[in-house]
């Protein structure tokens, strides 16, 4: 209540001076105050200093009590008191479960190097996805034990018919992005298997249309909301969470720093990561944030400068932070490339070992274009991150370093790849002949890096 | 101090987003004779180059590309009204009227957009982010803009961009502007399938695209689109 209170009562402050005056000025201070400027290492894509982590987690923390986060909506400031802050970072850890029976899935808080493996939260991911499609890519997903929590693509057309924003036509999406999906799990023979919803959902009707209503997602699944980088939030963002809350659900939140934006270079996004999954979880009322620190110039977290963000924001979160956080998976290539693949295991292998609980992916082609994204994809991040616990950071920073090289130059020029139907048989559920060959090539890669793959 | 210093003082402002120093720079150049489209092409411009290059190897970030623009915009108030009348055309980089499209408030990739092609020096109109079909018609008949430009990182925001363009022919001024699509929910095939003139892939793309548009004095429509950063 008091969250909402401040959307009316809280300081005004246009949107423009919030990210000029306020998040582009207030993170330049705090990398400043504690030293934090050109800490950025592109020779080692994953830190292997961790006290470095533990003073951005102090900024971060002062980052959070003095911008708080902006409603859009009032243009008014939304700030957290500090002893409340301070006592929800000290309070007990919570371990958040979704799902139901013998598909259950507990999420716990994990340590850099922690030798139990994040929880995978794997699937569509906002890749558009057409109707005839949605069930057999999903399911195609699910038929993987490896793969705890499913996650979604965008439904762009409800019984054919194109779906805009803000519509009726959303409003009906939401129910059958929820439908299609149950029959999807039920198929792969995980009726109860949690996923998050309604992932196409743009404004609030979609989650309206099809969280908690008969036939549609239940109360188990994972609600999925929303903020605008940086720390910015709206109506329709907070109904999503204060209504999966009001039915007995458990919100959880999307915030994606951006490198290169108004918080300014590596160091700045991982500080608003860092910021944004202390800060958001008490405004929303929800169980966790997402964050990928996405690079301006690309729109993915694969590149170099976003996955020394991503680790070092992540690395600092679960040394000082006893709650969950989720990390996420968002490649620049389609499918049927290795270049895909090599985006897939750099940043699956960077979040595991850096303490992330829950990692969601893998956004192939950055869901760019309809159907392109398959089930191997999300099957090695699986097999990654489940090998991955108890990897050294060193080892993973080695990893990687071999790894980049192979697909950094192709940024401004990144392969499409295949539709799923060219290169995926989903009579069989088996991958095309060259597209295994690929996903055999990169695991023998990683193998001989020393990557034990243990499935 | 000689043009070229004058020149390279122009380019620094630009470069530095030395806003309060761009005017006076600016006067310096007119108060030595140079012609201000030589200020604004020799000078400003290059200020400009650098910056997006500056950019792209992330040495500079948002807030540093935002005060190069101010910059630019500081000093092309004092050169514009300057330029001798018939010759605006040598530095005309046109209008342009942005936002996101409707539904989606992602505005980190427009709003880059925006700013960069305020430092490439066009007049940018920024219309913010969920914005309404009619909205960027009315803006762009009001300022008489060159072009429309939308972004969408959400696919169901999408249509309305071709609602946009098909809105624009039904009301028979689909040839008054180019319109230009990008974000990540949009691609060349989408581009070519709602009729749009234009896609970049990046922030420089999309600013190259528009430049494109008015230096080549392209026809309006485009019987085929245009693409600036397309993969394989």
């Amino acid at each position: 209540m008091d969250t909402l209170e401040q959307c009316f009562a809280g300081k005004p402050c246009e949107t423009v001076d919030w990210d000029r005056k306020i998040i582009a000025i207030k993170t330049a201070e705090k990398l400043k105050e504690h030293g934090l400027n050109n800490t950025y290492d592109p020779k080692n894509p994953i830190p292997t200093n961790v006290d470095l982590a533990d003073d951005f987690f102090n900024a971060a923390i002062e980052l959070a009590l003095e911008t708080g986060m902006l409603c859009l909506d009032t243009e008014r400031i939304i700030k957290v008191d500090e002893n409340e802050l301070k006592e929800w970072i000290k309070s007990p850890p919570i371990e958040p479960v979704y799902g139901k029976y013998s598909d259950q899935v507990r999420i716990s808080p994990r340590k850099p190097e922690d030798k139990n493996p994040a929880i995978t939260h794997l699937g569509g991911i906002g890749n558009p996805t057409s109707e005839d499609l949605w069930v057999q890519l999903h399911q195609s997903v699910a038929q993987y034990r490896t793969v705890d929590v499913l996650t979604l693509g965008t439904l762009y057309t409800v019984y054919g018919t194109t779906v805009r924003a803000d519509t009726p036509y959303e409003l009906m999406m939401g129910l059958q992005e929820a439908k299609l999906t149950k029959e999807s799990t039920r198929r792969a023979g995980r009726a109860n298997m949690p996923t998050s919803m309604i992932t196409s959902s743009v404004t609030d009707l979609g989650h309206f249309g099809g969280y908690g209503v008969p036939g549609g997602a239940d109360i188990t699944d994972l609600a999925v909301t929303g903020t605008v980088s940086e720390l910015k939030t709206n109506f329709h963002y907070l109904n999503k969470a204060i209504h999966a809350r009001m039915i007995g659900g458990k919100p959880y939140v999307l915030h994606h720093p951006i490198v290169g934006g108004f918080g300014g270079g590596p160091e700045g996004a991982a500080l608003i990561r860092i910021a944004a999954s202390i800060l958001v979880p008490l405004i929303y009322q929800a169980e966790f944030v997402t964050s990928q620190c996405t690079d301006a110039r690309y729109g993915i977290n694969t590149s170099r400068t976003s996955i020394w963000a991503d680790s070092l924001g992540a690395l600092a979160l679960s040394r000082n932070y006893n709650k969950v956080f989720q990390g996420q998976i968002s490649p620049i290539a389609g499918p049927c490339t290795k270049m895909l693949l090599y985006e897939t295991a750099c940043h699956s292998i960077n979040e595991a070992v850096s303490g992330t609980s829950i990692i969601v992916g893998v956004r192939s082609g950055m869901g760019r274009y309809p159907d392109h994204w398959t089930c191997l994809e999300d099957k090695l991040s699986a097999e990654i991150i489940k090998s991955s616990g108890g990897m050294k950071l060193d080892q993973a920073n080695e990893i990687v370093k071999n790894i980049l090289p192979k697909y950094e130059g192709e940024f401004k020029n990144p392969p499409k790849g295949k539709i799923a139907t060219d290169c995926y048989d989903f009579k069989s559920f088996k991958p095309s002949k060259e597209w295994l060959e690929m996903y055999d090539q990169v695991r023998k890669e990683l193998t001989d890096l020393g990557m034990a793959l243990i499935f | 101090m000689g043009t070229s210093e004058i020149l390279d003082e122009l380019s620094k402002v630009v470069i530095n987003g030395d806003v309060s120093s761009s005017k006076k720079a600016a006067e310096k150049a007119l108060a030595a004779g140079i012609d201000p489209i030589e200020a604004i092409n020799g000078g400003l411009s290059k200020g400009m180059e650098v910056v997006g290059k500056k950019f792209e190897d992330f040495e500079i970030f948002l807030p540093g590309v935002m005060l190069a623009a101010d910059a630019m915009k500081a000093a092309l108030s004092v050169l514009r009204p300057k330029i001798i009348e018939g010759n605006e055309k040598e530095v005309k980089q046109g209008k342009v009227v942005i936002g996101t499209s409707t539904g989606d408030i992602h505005d980190i990739g427009k709003n880059l957009v925006a700013t960069m092609l305020a430092v490439a020096g066009f007049e940018v109109h920024d219309l913010g982010s969920d914005v309404k079909v009619l909205d960027f018609i009315k803006k762009a008949n009001e300022v008489n803009a060159d072009i429309i430009a939308m972004s969408s990182l959400m696919f169901v925001s999408t249509p309305y961009q071709m609602d946009v363009v098909r809105s624009l022919e039904d009301k028979g001024v689909r040839d008054k502007y180019f319109v230009i699509i990008g974000g990540g929910a949009t691609s060349p095939e989408w581009t070519e399938e709602i009729k749009a003139d234009g896609w970049g892939r990046s922030v420089l793309d999309g600013v190259d695209l528009c430049k494109r548009f008015i230096a080549e004095n392209m026809p309006r429509p485009l019987k085929k689109p245009l693409y600036v950063g397309v993969g394989d």
